[in-house]
């Protein structure tokens, strides 16, 4: 975990693409609160794998950071998948999909499930805008101050992350 | 550039060796899977059989299984007693995912003549021994249970006695304490009594001692001798310190009797709230005990009765856990019921949409069939096999086609799971037997009688007739069903397209389910009515003389003399004789002030 924070906090200060830095957060971040027993949990965890331009420092500690605190998302999230899956206009349809292998493994009857989905292209904007503005914020005009605070200073005084910062700067040297 | 291409180099190895990773875990998760259905299969056969069986490798997707061979080693080894060859079938991806093993297809090869090997003969014969020796020890560790089973369901009386002591020794310490509560109020009565008829003698004689004082201050003053009576006043003053210890003395007294008054009201309180609470909850938990048929219910209305007794078990069992819950409010831990509440709680609300098509627990849609026995071989279709007709809305239907020499034997079978009793012994089941045969129906025996004709063109006339159905066992259940007299089944041949069907119908369910319900309102009263009395038996001996001693010491405490009163009385005595004492020394002494005046004048 240490290893992971301080990886992390140089991918955010070096040059690393503050776009794909942002993504990865809010990627990991929605993953997180996104309920994990159904197929397109499983899909986006493959994409994340294999097919997306990743930084994954910035994935893992958000995704971490955002599981261990509550699911914020869910009750608006329970919310839409009520008054979606309720709604008689969509029930032919909710039919067709729930008698449907795909459908049921997608779990979408679930209220949180199909909320979460609803929720999840609008919810990736605005958490990658935030993410964005928070590593441009930082970068610009917190990076020195921190790094001139004394906790900073003392936070790398400790030995074993100072062992770490080094090996880290070797690994970057190499 | 050049290094940011080496970092890319290396994650692209981390995602060569994470992929290995999954494709090497898959592999070895399908052959795990075949293993395990291979060897659950085989499991299953040799428990159902009794028998060793052959099972070779599995073969399976999602949607499909083959299996090349399974075979069960006959009586003896010397035969197989069947071999099904090349079963394949097609399983509905659809309905496995929502817990429903719907085989969609399905080819059966069943070699009912094929013999055992010579080099696998002893080997056989050797499990089989061990086998037979297995099952007869664990019939034998069964018999056993059976027996203490109905040992602790035969006598309803019993288990009240036992649920009762159980009870009455959880609320043992109230009992205690309201038997100590009321030893301590006698003990403390009988104290207050011989503190009071102490204390009435001592103020009696100060009484006494106060009416002699007065008889010598009137005295006195009728020989007007002022000297006296001032004596006689000192003498009132010294009477004082005893009148004030007798004060002290009796308000004790005096609130020591209003608190064993208060005392004994709140006991008598105490002890018919307790008893009204063991009389409302045992009857709860008596009712609780209508759950002694609780483990043989399933199974044997499976066996006898088909869904509808289920049912009604079913609302049984509910009412049966509801007051299992309140008993165990009354003394045993909630945690059970805080990790069922836990275990339940999943984010949002799962909605469900009508199904299409019905998902019951096994069904086999359709297949087709070769058995070949030393006798016959049938070939033909099978449709709808299922754990539940009701639920697929279909019959089950066992179209078979036998064949040898010159005759033909048709098996056509019509049945759904409300007529179809249980699994019919497929080693007792001969179709070209003229003689009356046993069908092992789970734990009855029914004889039946098979009747056919076959025609010289080939026509068969088929009639089955039940005489007679015999339960083995004892206790309660059994006792239910055997007091069945009679019931019909009735099984017919029509004729259809030349082809026989065979329908069967019953009253056995609607028989034993009112029976059953007879018998459990009969024992809950008998239980009720049982608990009554217990209840009544151990108030008659514990509450009455609990009772008794608080009256007895109430009668007594309320009798006693009251010390207040008498305080008052010779308060008033003291203040009046005082002064009066007073009084007449005032007059002496202005009789002799004016004796002086008068005699110097």
């Amino acid at each position: 975990m240490l290893k992971l924070i301080v990886k992390f906090l140089k991918v955010i200060n070096s040059n690393a693409a503050i776009g794909t830095v942002a993504y990865s957060m809010a990627l990991g971040a929605l993953m997180a609160q996104y309920p994990s027993a159904n197929i397109q949990w499983i899909g986006l965890l493959v994409l994340v794998l294999f097919i997306f331009k990743m930084n994954f420092q910035a994935f893992l500690l958000s995704f971490i950071v955002f599981g261990l605190i509550p699911a914020f998302l869910h009750p608006a999230a329970n919310a839409i998948g009520n008054v979606l899956l309720a709604n008689p206009a969509y029930k032919d349809m909710w039919t067709e999909l729930y008698n449907s292998p795909f459908g049921y493994l997608t779990g979408f009857y679930n209220t949180v499930i199909l909320g979460m989905t609803a929720l999840f292209i609008p919810a990736f904007l605005i958490l990658f805008i935030l993410f964005l503005l928070f590593v441009k914020v930082y970068r610009e005009k917190l990076r020195d101050k921190v790094a001139q605070s004394k906790p900073y200073k003392v936070f790398v005084k400790i030995p074993l992350i100072s062992k770490m910062l080094a090996l880290a700067s070797k690994l970057h040297m190499d | 550039m050049k290094e940011k291409n080496k970092r890319k180099a290396d994650l692209g190895w981390l995602k060569i060796v994470f992929l290995i990773v999954i494709v090497t875990s898959g592999i070895f998760a399908y052959g795990k899977v075949a293993g395990l259905i291979r060897s659950g299969i085989k499991a299953a056969l040799e428990s159902s059989f009794n028998a060793p069986a052959e099972v070779s490798a599995v073969k399976w997707t999602p949607m499909s299984i083959s299996i090349g061979r399974i075979a069960v080693v006959g009586e003896n080894a010397e035969k197989y007693l069947f071999v099904l060859k090349k079963l394949r079938a097609e399983i509905s991806f659809n309905h496995l995912i929502r817990k429903s093993l719907t085989v969609k297809d399905i080819n059966l090869d069943l070699d009912m003549t094929e013999k055992v090997p010579e080099a696998s003969k002893q080997a056989y014969r050797e499990i089989l021994a061990k086998m037979q020796a297995e099952k007869e020890e664990i019939e034998r560790k069964k018999e056993g249970e059976k027996q203490i089973s109905e040992q602790k369901q035969a006598d309803v009386k019993e288990e009240i006695k036992r649920l009762f002591s159980e009870y009455i020794s959880k609320k043992q310490a109230e009992i205690d304490d309201f038997r100590k509560s009321s030893e301590g109020i006698a003990a403390r009565s009988v104290e207050i009594k011989n503190e009071s008829e102490t204390l009435i003698p001592k103020m009696d004689k100060a009484k006494e001692d106060l009416i002699t004082l007065e008889q010598n201050i009137e005295k006195a003053y009728k020989e007007k001798d002022a000297k006296k009576i001032t004596e006689k006043l000192k003498e009132i003053d010294a009477q004082k310190k005893t009148l004030d210890a007798l004060k002290k003395e009796s308000e004790t007294i005096v609130k020591k009797i209003s608190e064993v008054k208060k005392e004994i009201v709140s006991t008598k309180e105490g002890i018919s709230a307790y008893v009204k609470n063991i009389k409302d909850n045992y009857k709860e938990i008596i009712l609780a005990d209508i759950g002694f048929l609780k483990d043989q219910i399933p199974s044997l209305a499976n066996i006898y009765a088909g869904k509808d007794l289920l049912y009604q078990y079913g609302k049984l069992k509910s009412l049966y856990e509801k007051v299992m819950i309140i008993k165990a409010k009354l003394g045993k831990d909630e945690e059970d019921e805080k990790e069922v509440k836990k275990k339940k709680k999943k984010a949002g609300r799962d909605l469900v949409f009508p199904l299409r098509s019905p998902m019951p627990k096994f069904w086999l849609m359709k297949g087709r069939a070769e058995i070949r026995t030393e006798e016959l071989v049938f070939r033909g279709d099978l449709k709808n096999i299922t754990s539940s007709n009701k639920e697929i809305n279909a019959l089950t239907e066992i179209l078979l086609h036998g064949q040898k020499n010159t005759y033909e034997v048709d098996v056509n079978t019509y049945f759904n799971d409300e007529n179809f009793y249980g699994d019919i012994s497929a080693k007792n089941f001969t179709i070209n037997g003229m003689d009356l045969s046993v069908v092992i129906l789970g734990k009855a025996s029914v004889n039946y009688k098979l009747e056919y004709k076959i025609a010289p063109e080939g026509a068969i006339d088929l009639k089955a007739d039940i005489f007679s159905a015999e339960y083995e066992g004892t206790g309660p259940l059994f006792q239910l069903i055997s007091n069945i007299k009679e019931f019909y089944l009735n099984a017919s041949g029509e004729e259809k397209e030349g082809k026989w069907i065979i329908n069967a119908k019953s009253d056995l369910d609607a028989k034993v389910r009112e029976n059953l319900a007879k018998e459990l309102a009969e024992k809950k009263k008998e239980a009720v009515s049982y608990a009554e009395k217990m209840f009544d038996e151990w108030y008659e001996k514990n509450i009455p003389a609990q009772y008794d001693i608080l009256g007895k010491n109430s009668d007594m405490i309320s009798g006693l003399a009251d010390p207040a009163e008498r305080k008052k009385a010779l308060d008033k005595l003291y203040s009046d004789l005082k002064t009066k004492a007073n009084g007449y020394l005032d007059e002496l002494k202005k009789g002799a002030i004016n004796e002086g005046i008068k005699k110097l004048f």
